[in-house]
């Protein structure tokens, strides 16, 4: 797997330090971004090949901040949701994301969940947005 | 006890007390009455001082005594004496409670504030200042120690239950695993003195903790001095009832095991997650005990975000404490319930928002699951709203279940609504359409999630959705061009956005905004009809908002005609823009005067 740059858009540092622990270690770079205009900015600033958004953010909410993302950058938007059910994912297929992972899960599931999208989005040519989530292996 | 001991001891009791009661004559002459005189011996013991002294007078008591029943003197001093201690030491505690504490116990009780600390307690200006070093942690032991002493032997119960308790007390003023111990006794217990001790003792604690050793990290002393903090101020008596407060144990008892506990947490000290880790779970824990407690209805609204964070956080734990705060979450639903009022609407929908949130990781949650099941099932409102999709959306029939909803109840519902949503999910394909001139296919997605709406009870999505139905259709009017109107294009582009955002919030279990400022807007477009508003007279601009106020007020939907359900008069709606339009036809009458006067 490349080394790949990811924006965690979560305002809990904790979560971010959990997720850049795991994503340290398997040699990827994670750009913190407490705000929507930090991740904008991390996004022109860094070769960013991935957005990481929680659904539960203190401020707006994850669906919203994700779609606005994706459009404005063209980084492919991924949700993470505390649980994977096809009300989430149907919504996030309407509003254009392109993967919704869950967790909490053990750091090695959550690995791989977060490789495997990272390696769909590396992959594909098309338009990002035009890809719906559901059906991804999670 | 041996037989013979025992027939020695019920033979030499009435002795003995005769024996006290000759010792305290001063007390009791010559009285006959038996309990008089087992208190009078008592009082001379407590008085006696030392072991020794009252063994020895014992011992020749019992020596003179045994003489005459023939046995050996030595073995019956040996063993009654262990026999005597217990049944004296028993009885005089309760005696002596009765006969001399009770004043005291009664004038303490009187002298307790009634919302705790009294003038020289430095409980209050702790709790704001819990760092200040005005405070003398010295000084305030002293105290601590001086009041346990003289409270615990006014406690009600057995001499060992007292015993244990003040083991207890004196090991939560100052040791945080004593924590959980002292919250335990203070939730068996409705003896105010008792109370006022365990608040104390985690006065105590919490100025210890103040002088943690400096390997501690600052996050983590944050923490706990906040959580004691809290703990302190939710055991405050007197703010709230004692049911409420039997509420909040539950979740203070499961805090406080989380916080003794958590040094042993597979979490590596001092790492930078343990530090983040801190202030995370302490704000997420207080809005959960805060909600349990009832008393912060703000709280309660967005509980189920705190509860998924702090799951999350705590899956980082591991599995005992994930349990131990599951277990805490169990009891405060189960204290909930077994009061039935204070399971109000609001906490029920962030429960079973949580629910639906987090849905594995600990052992409890398949129990914490059903017991919300069951709440659900008490609730009819719920009953309805899980039922009404299945039943199928699409009907318009008035719902008298989903009369007052709450507007995160429907996250999931908006969600399923949103299979209806090709268009309406995408601003750019809203803009397309828009533009090719597709308006139909807009307004049936419009109706669809409107009536979807107002028949999940989401008001505030329905209200917005109503008034950009209402701007497509009377773009799509007669007195209107058939092409698109270019300048409608913005307004309409904020008004789906701003609809965009409200399923985004309610597909995220979050509280959905108000619409006001947004309808008002939208209004203020709608009004524009055949003829732009600009080129009305004042006159003409005042008749026709009349007629829309006439025709709110009578809840038809303009646009159609047609009289709505009672279920589905948007008040909330209606109010935001009758106020508006009340405010355009002051400001219009105000022009109309001024004209008026100018011409006289």
């Amino acid at each position: 797997m490349l080394m790949a740059g990811i924006v965690i858009r979560d305002d809990s540092p904790l979560q971010f330090a959990v997720l850049d622990q795991v994503l340290r270690a398997a040699g990827h770079r994670a750009y913190p971004a407490p705000d929507l205009p930090a991740a904008l900015r991390q996004c022109r600033e860094q070769s960013v090949d991935l957005l990481l958004v929680e659904l539960l953010l203190q401020r707006g909410n994850g669906y919203s901040q994700a779609a606005f993302l994706q459009r404005r950058t063209g980084v492919p938007a991924a949700l993470m949701v505390s649980r994977q059910q096809p009300a989430e994912l149907r919504w996030a297929e309407r509003r254009g994301l392109y993967a919704v992972i869950s967790r909490p899960r053990p750091p090695a599931l959550l690995l791989r969940a977060i490789e495997q999208v990272l390696a769909e989005a590396l992959s594909t040519a098309a338009p990002v947005t035009d890809r719906p989530p559901g059906g991804r292996p999670e | 006890m041996s037989l013979p001991c025992a027939a020695l001891l019920a033979f030499y009791t009435p002795a003995v007390e005769e024996a006290c009661s000759h010792f305290a004559a001063g007390a009791a002459p010559g009285s006959r009455e038996p309990l008089l005189r087992w208190s009078a011996g008592m009082v001379l013991l407590s008085r006696l001082q030392g072991e020794r002294r009252r063994e020895q007078g014992f011992r020749q008591v019992v020596r003179a005594l045994s003489k005459r029943a023939e046995v050996d003197p030595e073995a019956v001093v040996r063993r009654l004496l262990r026999n005597w201690y217990e049944s004296a030491g028993t009885l005089s505690r309760a005696r002596l409670r009765e006969t001399l504490l009770e004043p005291e116990r009664q004038r303490l009780e009187a002298a307790l504030p009634g919302g705790g600390g009294g003038p020289g307690d430095p409980t209050g200006f702790l709790l704001s200042n819990p760092a200040d070093p005005r405070v003398s942690r010295e000084r305030f032991c002293r105290h601590w120690r001086r009041e346990l002493e003289q409270t615990v032997p006014l406690l009600g119960g057995d001499g060992a239950g007292i015993e244990d308790w003040r083991v207890v007390l004196h090991r939560a003023s100052r040791d945080l695993s004593a924590l959980h111990a002292a919250l335990r006794l203070h939730c068996l217990s409705t003896d105010v003195l008792l109370h006022r001790l365990v608040r104390q003792a985690l006065v105590s604690l919490l100025l210890h903790l103040r002088h943690l050793p400096a390997d501690w990290p600052v996050g983590s002393r944050r923490y706990l001095l906040a959580l004691v903090i809290l703990i302190i101020e939710l055991l405050e008596p007197g703010r709230e009832s004692a049911a409420t407060t039997a509420r909040c144990h539950a979740v203070l008892r499961q805090n406080g095991r989380l916080l003794a506990r958590w040094r042993q947490s597979a979490v590596e000290p001092g790492s930078a997650l343990r530090r983040l880790a801190w202030p995370e779970i302490h704000r997420d824990l207080g809005a959960v005990a805060r909600s349990v407690r009832g008393g912060d209805g703000a709280g309660a609204v967005d509980l189920a975000i705190p509860l998924a964070r702090c799951h999350r956080t705590l899956y980082l734990v591991g599995e005992p404490a994930l349990s131990w705060w599951a277990d805490g979450l169990q009891q405060g639903i189960l204290a909930r319930r077994q009061l039935g009022q204070p399971v109000d609407r609001r906490w029920r929908a962030s429960l079973r928002s949580f629910r639906e949130a987090v849905m594995s990781g600990t052992k409890r949650m398949p129990l914490i699951a059903g017991l919300l099941e069951l709440l659900a099932l008490e609730s009819r409102e719920t009953l309805t709203a899980i039922c009404v999709p299945a039943v199928g959306w699409r009907d318009p029939g008035p719902d008298p279940g989903v009369a007052e909803p709450d507007q995160r109840q429907s996250g999931t519902a908006i969600s399923q609504l949103s299979a209806g949503l090709d268009c309406l999910a995408d601003p750019r394909r809203v803009q397309t359409a828009w533009e090719a001139g597709r308006i139909p296919e807009i307004v049936q997605e419009l109706t669809m999630l409107e009536r979807g709406a107002a028949v999940l009870g989401v008001r505030r999505v329905q209200t917005v959705a109503a008034v950009l139905l209402a701007l497509y259709r009377r773009a799509a009017a007669p007195g209107f061009a058939a092409t698109p109107d270019p300048a409608l294009g913005p307004v309409l582009r904020r008004g789906h956005a701003g609809l965009l955002y409200r399923l985004d919030q309610a597909a995220a279990w979050q509280p959905v905004s108000r619409p006001q400022s947004l309808v008002e807007y939208l209004h203020r477009h709608l009004e524009t009809g055949p003829v732009p508003a600009q080129r009305l007279t004042p006159q003409r601009r005042c008749l026709d908002i009349n007629r829309r106020i006439q025709t709110l007020l009578a809840g038809e939907d303009g646009a159609r005609g047609e009289v709505l359900a009672p279920a589905l008069v948007d008040t909330e709606g209606q109010q935001t823009v009758v106020r508006s339009l009340l405010r355009d036809q002051a400001r219009l009458l105000a022009v109309l005067c001024r004209d008026g006067e100018g011409r006289r």
